[in-house]
């Protein structure tokens, strides 16, 4: 090393030198002007060349020669050579005779800063040199095994960058190849639309401004009939939205708007729009006949034009069924749902409310809603009356004692009712409901008729009213209200019927029966309350003698029975009806004399859609069935002997006249012999009979003076019974055999403890014992490649954190932003 | 994920603590208004999402930090921060007693685990397996069907309440709100069981054991059942199990779904029975009189025996004939009832009693036909349309059917030989290692020359209920008997006086 260092230095200098020199020597030259001189530099020059140039003199320069005065070689001394392959060992330079000291290389340096530190450096490698001298060379194996040391710890310093990714993978719970994949987002239209919302070249600034103004812009890839329509749609939506919204703030502007909806009908109506005349929808009939989407345009018109034409009448009845018949069809695409109770409302008062109810489920529980607010409201006009009802019959006195609680018991009941649980009598249920209403929006009526709530929610009704009114329907209201007395009388009649009913069972005793009723069942008061409510009210306007000759009239209750409460549902039941009808004549009679009654309180429940024989109750088994279910009591005998069929009874019989007493103390004497069997026994080591000999005193043999360990290997005590502490129960302690052919009988890798183990399979994984999201977690493949994906080895990138890695991909490419890109940056 | 009361935290080991405090960031105890006070202790978060996502944060370690959580945190994330504190931080809160219906059990420790890298694996493996049990204990509010009885107002008595009746005419059939069919077999029949579906189903008569199928078409004739009263099908394991008349003490054979095991009952005794042991796994002395009838709830944790007809409802609810008199019990099980929850009298001797699944109706089967009765509260609301779906359509039922079948094949191990080996008293039997053969494994390893075996501890998982207790009181045994075997040693050198004639005793004593 030395060495070579030494060479370029010299060689450097020696450069240098020379280029000094010859500019001196040139300068020489042009003082002596002699052709001799010239030839003598000449040589001079070449000799100099050739000493340069033989290697083996490559120390010796002719600068350092000349420096010395020319004690090596005179540069004068012929030499021949000839161009030769060979050269001759002793043209080498002797090396002796030409030493050359560092010292005296390194001298001219000490001025020079610029090269101070080679020079430090040169003098410290030369006092190592002097004073150390190289250790032996190890052994080969030795060095080798160094070698492998050193290497191996190099590797794994280079490997162990790795170890935090690799332990990260595999303690992820999901790994998906390639890793370092780009993660696609889906953009949204809204976000892909923002990136071009402001022109950013100047032509596309140009056509900005162009097509801003422009009314001729249409949505570019949709035809134009196609985008017309859904123009048209989108504004419908739109308009409904504002209806609604309407409906919530202001409902009397919504009616207002519905007022001029109706308008635009009528005028649609009267242009006769959407009839098959206008040019383009002949063209489109004609299309039709081929393509299906033009026949669904003209059938749309068709429709359309047909519920335009369709008369709306003037007539108070027809008008009805015209708006029934307008909330079904729904004129102009609006959306009235027939179960919205808005629109219900708007069609509340024309509706007769017993059709009404049949027909739609949401409608009727607005209705009862509403009603019920109304009841509410009316109980304390009820109240008031309470006062004047003394005057009246001696019914309404026993009755109006306890009102309160004729309410309460009441109300309780009919929200059982009104309750979303859906039974098999549901439907019956419902249509006693439907007639309950009725019953009360009649009352309501009338309440109102005679004095007026002054509460607010009676203002706002009334308010509705009067709108109404202003806009011109006062004939309608008429209408309506003619038929609410209509349909009041019709109730009336019925509830008189009822108590009249009772009366006939026989003045108090039918009260009290009542009242016990009432107790028991927590449904049945509520029809009977609504009517005798109705029977006050009625009670002011007619005497009370005159609805005592009407009730007392059979053939009038009928007829009321047959009209309303009950609603035939399908063919049998109607049958039933029938059936009730040509018995009623039969059971009049038979209620006259005897003044039992039947099948009274049935009607009222709403659960007459069955055989009338059967479940006719009269209050009477009511009582005597609390008798029966006093605990542990049978009940009485039956006197039905022709029911008794054989194969009732028998084994009771032979089982009784067979009992045992000691049952149990057999069954403990069981329980014992078990775990006896179930028990280890003792092992006993010696023959049977050894050491059973007999003699004077057998005990003294030496046999039984052996220690009884060598007899008897004792039995381990088995683990606690699980019946131990269980009176009368055995539990098998026998091992089920099957079952351990399909039991597990090892413990695997990881785990140490059979209760780790089998904590280890404790959860399903099936979708049948545990949640979807569940299921997907503990079912998720470990590791996932994507189809034809070249998966590649993992670069260094991977040991940065993301933030670096994305920091370092904005240098790279500090054009893709971020949000193109996504969170995570793509490998290209 | 781990919640735990005061008690609990102040067991736990100081070592644990800190641990634990971590944990309990995750756990706020949810502000329950308008509750008792033991309610609102009870009612904890349990981690969710959140702290799941926590847990797989990998904890870096020397100079190489590899992840950052922050990256992950997406867009939506990121906004929401920017939105401000969340009101309702973390997850929704659980009742632990909802959470503890799906729990099953002691979960794995990681002691008992090899290894650093499996450790922390099955740790991870475990919080899953606790989070599947938080989230089924989440999916309960999809039930939203909600079911309710009869509320009697105040002195009112819900048993005077006649429930109505339906009456149906029939001479004999299966129960079914839709008439299927309806025939004559001109013999005496004395038990009808449907089949997996309602497709099929066979008759008990006089001799054999008839299958038909819906329309009333005669299938089969299975001979090898003959003079049966009793039968009863098990859908899980496409088992028909069925009693033989035999002379003098009646058997039933009878069976239930969940646990499958079949009760025999004679003489105030009713035993349970597995095909998989030759003697009943379960006996118990219920009365003194026989028991003429035996009813186990759908979910098969609670049975009744009678003298009577007897019957649970989906939800619970008892009913039972005596004579011509029925009457539904609710929540008998839990407290002793006083009085029956609804009571129906009829003209005829009641013969059987069969709860529409599904429907608040009972059927009732008596001497001269047959009436069902509406039960407010008897069906279960919610139904789950994969186990049982009562709006069945036809492709729908094939698939179940096809797909049962598999199922049962799977779990039998020979295909051919279709055994029903799994049938046990208990359940979780299965999921237990069989430790008498792994212990002879081991201790046949052990005899082979120079093979270590590594000493395991055999003993079982705590599984939920009561087992627990057997184990426990082993426990306090060896404890005690420790206790007791310390003074003796002591008194040991006090007889022990040397004497030189001592060495001629004998050793063992």
């Amino acid at each position: 090393m030395e060495h070579l260092f030494e060479e370029e230095e010299e060689t450097d200098e020696e450069e240098d030198k020379m280029d000094m020199a010859e500019l001196d020597e040139d300068s020489q030259v042009n003082d002596d002007d002699g052709d001799d001189a010239k030839h003598v530099q000449l040589l001079k020059a070449i000799t100099k060349m050739d000493n340069f140039k033989c290697p083996g003199d490559a120390n010796v320069s002719s600068n350092d020669t000349c420096r010395k005065g020319g004690t090596v070689c005179t540069p004068l001394e012929p030499m021949r050579r000839e161009p030769s392959t060979q050269v001759s060992e002793y043209e080498l330079s002797k090396s002796n005779a030409s030493e050359v000291k560092v010292e005296d290389l390194l001298a001219p340096l000490k001025g020079k800063t610029r090269l101070q530190k080679l020079l430090g450096s040169v003098q410290k490698t030369e006092i190592r040199c002097q004073k150390a001298t190289l250790d032996v060379p190890l052994p080969k194996p030795q060095a080798l095994r160094v070698e492998r040391e050193v290497g191996y710890q190099k590797t794994s310093e280079e490997v162990g960058k790795w170890d935090d990714v690799v332990r990260r993978n595999r303690l992820s719970r999901q790994i998906s190849f390639p890793l370092n994949d780009t993660q696609l987002q889906l953009l949204t239209s809204e976000e892909y639309i923002s990136k071009f919302k402001k022109p950013s070249t100047r032509l596309e600034e140009r056509v900005y401004t162009l097509l801003e103004g422009s009314p001729h812009v249409i949505h570019p890839n949709v035809e134009l009939t196609q985008y017309h329509r859904i123009l048209k749609r989108e504004r419908l939506r739109t308009q409904l939205k504002q209806f609604e919204e309407l409906k919530r703030k202001d409902p009397g502007a919504a009616l207002e708007q519905l007022r001029e909806l109706e308008q635009q009908r009528a005028l649609e109506r009267v242009t006769l729009r959407h009839r098959v005349t206008s040019r383009r929808s002949k063209f489109q009939a004609i299309r039709a006949k081929y393509d299906p989407e033009a026949r669904k345009v003209l059938a749309e018109q068709l429709l359309l034009s047909k519920e335009l034409r369709k008369k709306v009448h003037g007539d108070s009845e027809s008008e009805e069924e015209g708006e029934v018949e307008g909330t079904k069809k729904a004129p102009l695409n609006l959306d009235l749902d027939p179960n919205n109770p808005w629109m219900a409302t708007n069609s509340k008062g024309k509706d007769p409310p017993g059709e009404a109810h049949q027909e739609d489920g949401g409608y009727r529980k607005f209705w009862l809603t509403i009603e019920d607010l109304k009841y509410k409201r009316a109980n304390p006009i009820t109240n008031l009356e309470k006062e004047q009802a003394e005057k009246e019959s001696i019914v309404e006195v026993v009755e109006s004692s306890t009102p309160k609680e004729v309410e309460k018991t009441g109300e309780r009941g009919r929200f059982d009712f009104t309750s979303d649980r859906e039974s098999a009598a549901g439907v019956e249920k419902d249509s006693e409901l439907g007639v309950q209403v009725s019953k009360v929006c009649a009352q309501e009526d009338t309440v109102e008729q005679h004095q007026p709530s002054p509460k607010k929610k009676e203002h706002k009704m009334e308010n509705q009213r009067t709108k109404r009114q202003t806009q011109g329907n006062v004939n309608k209201e008429r209408d309506v209200d003619d038929m609410f007395d209509a349909v009041e009388e019709e109730l009336e009649k019925r509830a008189q019927k009822k108590l009249c009913q009772l009366r006939l069972v026989g003045g108090r005793g039918a009260q009290k029966k009542l009242r016990q009723l009432r107790k028991a069942t927590g449904f049945l008061p509520e029809a009977l309350r609504r009517q005798k409510k109705r029977v006050k009210c009625k009670g002011k306007t007619k005497s009370s003698q005159d609805w005592l000759v009407e009730e007392v009239n059979p053939r009038k209750e009928d007829l009321g029975l047959n009209e309303g409460t009950t609603r035939s549902c399908t063919l049998e039941q109607l049958d039933h009806v029938a059936m009730q009808e040509k018995e009623k004549p039969e059971m009049n009679q038979r209620r006259e004399p005897g003044g039992e009654t039947s099948g009274c309180e049935k009607v009222e429940d709403g659960q007459d859609l069955g055989q009338p024989r059967e479940v006719n109750v009269d209050p009477g088994k009511y009582m005597q069935l609390r008798a029966v279910k006093i605990q542990g009591a049978l009940p009485n005998a039956l006197v039905l002997d022709e029911d008794r069929d054989e194969n009732a009874f028998p084994e009771d019989v032979i089982a009784e006249a067979f009992e045992e007493d000691d049952v149990i103390e057999k069954f403990r004497v069981e329980k014992q012999a078990a775990m006896e069997l179930d028990e280890l026994k003792d092992m006993v080591l010696t023959l049977p009979g050894w050491g059973e000999w007999g003699g004077p005193n057998p005990d003294d043999l030496d046999f039984h003076k052996r220690p009884k360990k060598r007899r008897f290997i004792k039995a381990p005590e088995p683990p606690p019974r699980k019946d131990r502490n269980l009176g009368n129960v055995i539990i098998s302690e026998k091992k089920n055999q099957m079952l351990r052919q399909h039991q597990v009988s090892e413990v695997p890798f990881p785990f140490l403890t059979v209760r780790d183990f089998e904590a280890s399979i404790r959860t399903p994984l099936g979708k049948t014992w545990v949640p979807e999201t569940a299921h997907r977690l503990l079912t998720a493949p470990p590791v996932m490649t994507r189809m034809g994906a070249v998966i590649e080895p993992m670069d260094s990138e991977a040991l940065l954190n993301l933030r670096q890695r994305r920091e370092l991909r904005k240098q790279a490419n500090p054009q893709v932003t971020s949000h193109l890109s996504g969170d995570f940056p793509s490998k290209r | 994920m781990r919640y735990f009361d005061k008690e609990t935290k102040a067991n736990v080991k100081p070592s644990l603590k800190r641990k634990l405090k971590r944990q309990a960031r995750d756990i706020k105890k949810f502000p329950s208004e308008g509750k008792s006070q033991e309610e609102k202790e009870e009612v904890y978060v349990i981690g969710g999402k959140e702290t799941l996502r926590k847990r797989y944060k990998f904890k870096t370690r020397g100079k190489f930090k590899v992840t950052n959580m922050d990256d992950f945190k997406d867009k939506e994330a990121e906004e929401e921060e920017s939105k401000g504190p969340d009101p309702f931080p973390g997850p929704a809160p659980i009742p632990i007693k909802k959470f503890q219906r799906h729990n099953r059990g002691e979960g794995i420790r990681v002691r008992g685990v090899k290894t650093k890298l499996w450790k922390k694996k099955w740790h991870l493996k475990d919080q899953q397996m606790k989070w599947t049990a938080e989230q089924a204990a989440r999916t309960e509010i999809l039930l939203t069907e909600s079911a309710g009885f009869l509320q009697p107002g105040k002195g009112e008595d819900t048993s005077l309440y006649n429930p109505p009746s339906v009456p149906v005419q029939r001479r004999y059939l299966t129960v079914t709100k839709r008439l299927l069919n309806e025939m004559n077999v001109m013999e005496s029949v004395h038990d009808v069981q449907w089949f997996h579906n309602e497709n099929m189903y066979a008759v008990a008569q006089k001799e054999w054991v008839y299958v038909y199928d819906s329309k009333g078409v005669e299938l089969h004739c299975l001979k090898a059942l003959d003079r049966v009263l009793r039968m009863e099908f098990l859908p899980y394991h496409f088992l028909l199990a069925a009693s033989i008349l035999a002379p003098m003490n009646s058997t039933d054979l009878h069976s239930y779904p969940f646990y499958h095991r079949v009760k025999l009952r004679a003489r105030g005794t009713m035993s349970m029975w597995t095909p998989n042991v030759k003697e009943p796994v379960a006996k118990m002395l219920c009365h003194l009189t026989a028991v003429k009838a035996v009813a186990v709830d759908p979910k098969g944790m609670l049975g009744g025996t009678g003298a009577s007809e007897l019957q649970f409802s989906q939800r619970g609810l008892l009913a039972a004939s005596l004579g011509n008199v029925v009457e539904i019990y609710k929540d008998s099980c839990r407290r002793t009832v006083r009085k029956p929850y609804l009571c129906h009298r009829h003209k005829h001797v009641v013969t059987g009693l069969e709860f529409c699944p599904y429907e608040d109706v009972l059927g009732v089967g008596h001497s001269q036909g047959f009436m069902s009765l509406l039960i407010p509260g008897a069906g279960e609301p919610n139904f789950d349309a994969l186990e049982s779906n009562p709006f069945q359509s036809k492709a729908q039922r094939r698939e179940a059917e096809v797909k049962a079948l598999l199922e049962k094949i799977l779990t039998q191990q020979p295909v051919n030989v279709i055994q029903p080996d799994l049938i046990t008293l208990d359940p979780g039997e299965l999921g237990e290692v069989d430790t008498p053969t792994l212990g002879e494994k081991m201790d046949a390893k052990k005899k082979l020359l120079y093979v270590k075996v590594p000493e395991m501890n055999l003993t079982h998982r705590k599984r939920k209920g009561k087992v627990g207790k057997v184990r426990e009181e082993v426990r306090q045994r060896l404890i005690k008997e420790k206790r007791q075997a310390v003074p003796e040693e002591k008194k040991e050198p006090e007889e022990t006086i040397f004497h030189p004639l001592n060495r001629f005793r004998p050793k063992s004593s």
